[in-house]
């Protein structure tokens, strides 16, 4: 779903001025104004369009920082030096129920990148998929980006997302880390939906609901490793197309 | 250096191994000691009257200044003297004269002499015979037991020279003393402190831990294989000098270079304002270029922080040049920090003293008779045989030497399928199973831990000029150490293998080897595998027909060598493999196929059916992983030896999605929780690489031992992911399937890509290709 664009600044600053107020140091000189977006995109991600929304979070210049959730941070467009590297995190979205190249890497945390979906009915959703070797996760983290940044803000608010000076990052769960940071969100902010904070859902029964609910394709992720083989081959095949080099 | 010595006395005759008709040569009937079957001291004849009158019945007889022992009596006028002989010794040289004066009407004199194969308890052959020529030959025996001694000191030790003296150490030197029948060593003093004991042919000793500026008197006396002491010491007196003073760091660069045994740290402050990566030249050459942070103590990195920039696979005793250019964000360069230094000698894995003193004690107990010779480091461990004699500490006879005494000394390759008390010994220091035997140096090298309590590898020592052998019973390590000593000792030495089928005797292991067995079997660790980085391994694969304790073992060595070389061939890799390196990869082999035996085997090879992985400094698609390849590599020992905590994460268990540490707790991303901080990874620019493994059972500390971190590029994250979910899938791991990990260091240095393998009963496959595609 695409955001309209002041509910999308809304939220954003909102986030902003609680990961602020919580101890992130904010990079300045934002709000630059959305420039074109760049072409490569429309080529890499093989999308006529490219939705406001992305290139409103992407002039925002918020990727010079660990700014987000789990020493998250916001991915900036692709260049052609890891347009390669871009293409290949997509080939973990095995079973999503719309075009793998249709998406962009947006956030990147520890183990887990969240994509913006550029075009088809799920424009504008936020999915997330776990950098692992043997776990295909797909599953949509946040209906919008709106919806995220308001997520993340009631996480900060709700005391399960916190500021850690040592490293300066925002952190998932309880300072003391125990319990795990899943059983923190559940048990302490039921109203927050999990899968929009980066922590690990893989073996948890709760995400294969959430994959079902979302249009993935369950037979593709039970085949595991073989699905991911053939999409890499696809995602092969588009980078050769597109004379990228590894 | 291990390898090196044994190479001395492990000669493998490729030609010969599996030979029938070496193996049907090398079984020889023992020989027929002369007074073999005798039921009593004399079996004599009334014709000959044999008698023997020196030396007395239970006697003693001293060596001349010749080193022999005379032999006297008297015999039948017309008879004559067959022979003398004591063990391998033999005379047949006498000498006939008048008898004493009540024998004169029927007999005459003999006497002759020979050296006694052995200090101590002896027994004498005396043989003589009437008409050898005629049908109606007589002859006479009289079995005479004597202790040999050995009454004369050796010479005094000529001239005594101190060279070498530093603040710490000093060299002396000796000229050679001599002895009548055999030296043992040299004992070399110290300030009047307990004395070292070299070997005889050991004439120099570097005196180590003296103070700097301080008075020191060395003395050194000769010891010959009876204990006598030369009578006056050979004595020199010196002074260290004051102590250099400590490194400073270079006042015009800030460079401080601190080398230790193979690797250096080169240490600076950064100048973050104008700095932004280095570029380091060593001997010219460039070494390395990276960032201003990689290295820096703290994060961020400050003026006050310290670069400590590891320098690694240096030459021991080498001078080096360093070169460190740091250089601006528009890469011209801001100051150039320079600096020289040299590498220290390697330390022996075994102290040389320790070598020495057991070269020296095994001749002396050869010389004395002793049938085995325990070091100082097993002693205690050893079960001393019922009915021993103690002829020093250490040093033994036993009761009972039937069957080894018909083998040696050793001369070609024999199996024993007898037992006496040397023997049942041998099994019982062995390892269980009693297979071919393999070194016990895990972590040795690297750690310096005390040598492994695994009594392995004894070895026969024999004094080539009294033609007597002793079996040293020591760890395997001083083995390797003492094999490599005995030219240096005017001794021989030969390995005595213990095997399920007998024990065998064998200057030429692999000879031995192909006895024992009939395929060709590989030995690791101090011992040489039979094969190296140039072996056509199309002809070893033939070899998998046979069982072999070591072929699946020697199959994994020969599957990372040939796709190593296959792929540096291909891609254009600057990789060739050196013998320091196919050294290094039968270690890891070893120390990995050592785990899979459950860490306690570690003398034994890989059982089969096992799957390997080999990372790379690129993945298997050729995307970049140098760092996380990097990683292992430092972590299983930097291609050494891994702290002995790691060893078993040579071989960890497919653990599907993470479960095992997932049921304990253990978060994903378990290195950010508070229990685990601080660690490397905080406030990372980059991704935190774990190693073993999250999906595996060695996760976080699953394996009892916290699992090693390191930030890596974000780049090298999805790559290095992907490779170890190919090699699960494409080599068919299963959960809860072991496999284990190989790191190989050159092979990572050069960017070569990861592969996987797996090695069956029926050959080797490679499960997980690389692939550029």
């Amino acid at each position: 779903m695409l955001d309209d664009l002041r509910v999308l600044r809304d939220a954003a600053d909102g986030y902003r001025a609680a990961a602020t107020a919580a101890g992130v140091t904010w990079p300045g000189g934002s709000g630059a104004g959305a420039g074109p977006v760049p072409e490569l995109v429309h080529r890499l991600f093989g999308v006529g369009h490219v939705a406001g929304q992305l290139a409103w979070l992407e002039s925002q210049r918020w990727d010079s920082g660990r700014l987000f959730p789990g020493g998250g941070d916001l991915l900036p467009w692709p260049s052609a030096a890891d347009a390669s590297a871009a293409l290949d995190l997509l080939a973990y979205s095995v079973g999503t129920p719309f075009p793998w190249r249709h998406q962009m890497p947006l956030f990147r945390f520890s183990f887990l990148v969240f994509t913006f979906v550029l075009a088809g009915d799920h424009e504008g959703e936020i999915w997330r998929y776990e950098i692992s070797p043997d776990t295909w996760d797909p599953v949509r983290a946040a209906p919008s980006l709106a919806a995220l940044f308001t997520q993340w803000t009631r996480g900060l608010a709700a005391g399960v997302v916190h500021f850690r000076p040592a490293d300066g990052w925002l952190h998932v769960g309880d300072p003391t880390g125990s319990p795990g940071p899943l059983d923190v969100l559940r048990d302490r902010a039921p109203e927050l939906d999990p899968p929009a904070f980066p922590v690990s859902l893989t073996l948890e029964p709760l995400l294969r609901d959430r994959q079902s609910e979302c249009g993935v394709d369950l037979r593709c992720v039970d085949a595991g490793f073989d699905c991911q083989e053939e999409l890499q081959q696809e995602v092969d095949a588009v980078r050769a197309a597109l004379g990228l080099g590894r | 250096m291990l390898s090196a010595a044994l190479a001395i006395t492990l000669i493998l005759p490729g030609a010969l191994v599996g030979s029938p008709a070496v193996a049907a040569a090398a079984d020889p009937a023992p020989p027929v000691a002369p007074c073999a079957g005798m039921t009593k001291p004399e079996d004599n004849d009334l014709f000959i009257r044999l008698r023997v009158d020196q030396p007395a019945k239970g006697g003693q007889a001293a060596v001349d200044e010749h080193g022999k022992i005379t032999l006297r009596g008297v015999l039948g006028k017309l008879a004559t003297m067959t022979d003398v002989s004591d063990g391998a010794a033999r005379s047949t040289d006498f000498t006939y004269g008048p008898p004493p004066i009540h024998d004169i009407l029927w007999a005459k004199s003999w006497k002759t002499s020979l050296r006694p194969p052995h200090l101590g308890a002896n027994q004498v052959c005396v043989r003589a015979e009437l008409f050898p020529e005629h049908s109606s030959r007589h002859t006479a025996r009289i079995l005479r037991s004597v202790k040999v001694v050995d009454l004369i000191r050796p010479s005094d030790v000529g001239s005594l020279s101190v060279g070498a003296v530093t603040a710490h150490t000093a060299k002396v030197s000796w000229t050679a003393a001599t002895d009548n029948y055999g030296l043992a060593g040299y004992d070399v003093s110290v300030d009047g402190s307990a004395a070292h004991r070299t070997t005889a042919g050991t004439r120099s000793y570097t005196i180590t831990g003296l103070s700097p500026s301080s008075p020191h008197t060395v003395s050194v006396v000769a010891v010959d294989l009876a204990g006598n002491k030369s009578a006056k010491p050979a004595t020199a007196s010196f002074t260290t000098p004051a102590a250099p003073p400590p490194p400073d760091e270079d006042p015009g660069t800030g460079l401080t270079i601190a080398p230790e045994e193979g690797l250096a740290t080169a240490s600076w402050h950064p100048d973050p304002a104008g700095e932004v990566t280095y570029r380091v030249f060593l001997d010219g050459t460039e070494y390395e270029q990276f960032p201003l942070d990689r290295y820096c103590s703290a994060s961020p990195c400050t003026a006050e922080s310290l670069i400590k920039l590891p320098i690694g696979e240096l030459d021991p005793e080498t001078p080096y040049q360093l070169q460190i250019a740091a250089l601006r964000a528009d890469g011209t360069q801001s100051r150039m920090l320079s600096g020289t230094f040299s590498t220290p000698p390697y330390a022996p894995v075994v102290a040389p003293e320790t070598t020495q003193l057991i070269a020296s004690e095994a001749s002396r107990c050869a010389a004395l008779g002793g049938d085995f010779y325990a070091s100082p480091s097993v002693r205690g461990k050893v079960p001393v045989p019922a009915g021993s004699t103690q002829l020093f500490e250490g040093c033994y006879t036993v009761a009972n030497t039937g069957c080894i005494d018909a083998f040696l000394p050793p001369s070609g390759n024999k199996i024993m399928k007898c037992v006496d008390d040397i023997t049942n010994l041998l099994y019982a220091v062995s390892p269980p199973g009693r297979g071919p035997v393999i070194s016990g140096m895990e972590g040795v090298p690297a750690t310096r831990l005390a040598p492994p309590d695994l009594l392995t590898e004894p070895i026969t020592w024999c004094v080539d000029n009294v033609d007597t052998c002793t079996v040293i019973i020591e760890t395997a390590v001083e083995t390797a150490s003492v094999a490599g000593e005995a030219a240096a000792a005017g001794a021989s030495t030969s390995i005595l293998v213990v095997a399920a089928a007998g024990i065998g005797i064998g200057i030429a292991l692999g000879v031995l080897l192909a006895i024992l067995f009939p395929t060709t079997i590989g030995f690791a660790g101090i011992f040489e595998y039979p094969i190296d980085p140039d072996t056509d391994f199309d002809t070893f694969g033939n070899w998998g027909e046979d069982e072999g304790e070591w072929y699946n073992s020697l199959q994994m060595y020969a599957e990372t060598v040939k796709t190593t070389k296959q792929l540096a061939a291909s891609e254009g890799l600057p990789f060739t493999w050196t013998d320091s390196s196919s050294q290094q990869l039968k270690r890891t082999i070893d120390q990995a196929c050592s785990q899979q035996r459950g860490g306690q085997a570690a003398f034994a090879g890989c059982d089969p059916n096992l799957v390997v992985y080999v990372p790379g400094g690129v993945n298997r698609k050729f995307q970049p992983m140098l760092e996380t390849g990097r990683h292992i590599v430092q972590a299983m020992g930097d291609g050494g030896f891994p702290e002995p905590a790691r060893a078993k994460w040579f071989y960890p268990a497919y653990s599907k999605s993470g479960a095992a540490a997932r049921a304990k707790g253990y978060a994903r991303d378990w290195y950010d929780q508070p229990q685990f901080r601080p660690n490397v990874c905080e406030g990372r620019d980059g991704t935190c690489d774990e190693f073993p493994f999250f999906t595996t059972n060695q996760a976080v500390d699953l394996s009892g031992t916290l699992a090693s971190l390191k930030v890596v590029p974000r780049e090298e994250q999805d790559p290095q992911m992907r490779d170890v979910g190919v090699f699960y899938s494409k080599c068919k791991v299963r959960d809860g399937d072991h496999f284990i990990v190989l790191p190989v260091k050159p092979w990572v240095e050069a960017k070569g890509p990861s592969f996987g393998f797996r090695v069956t009963p029926g050959g080797t496959s490679l499960c997980d290709p690389p692939n550029r595609s």
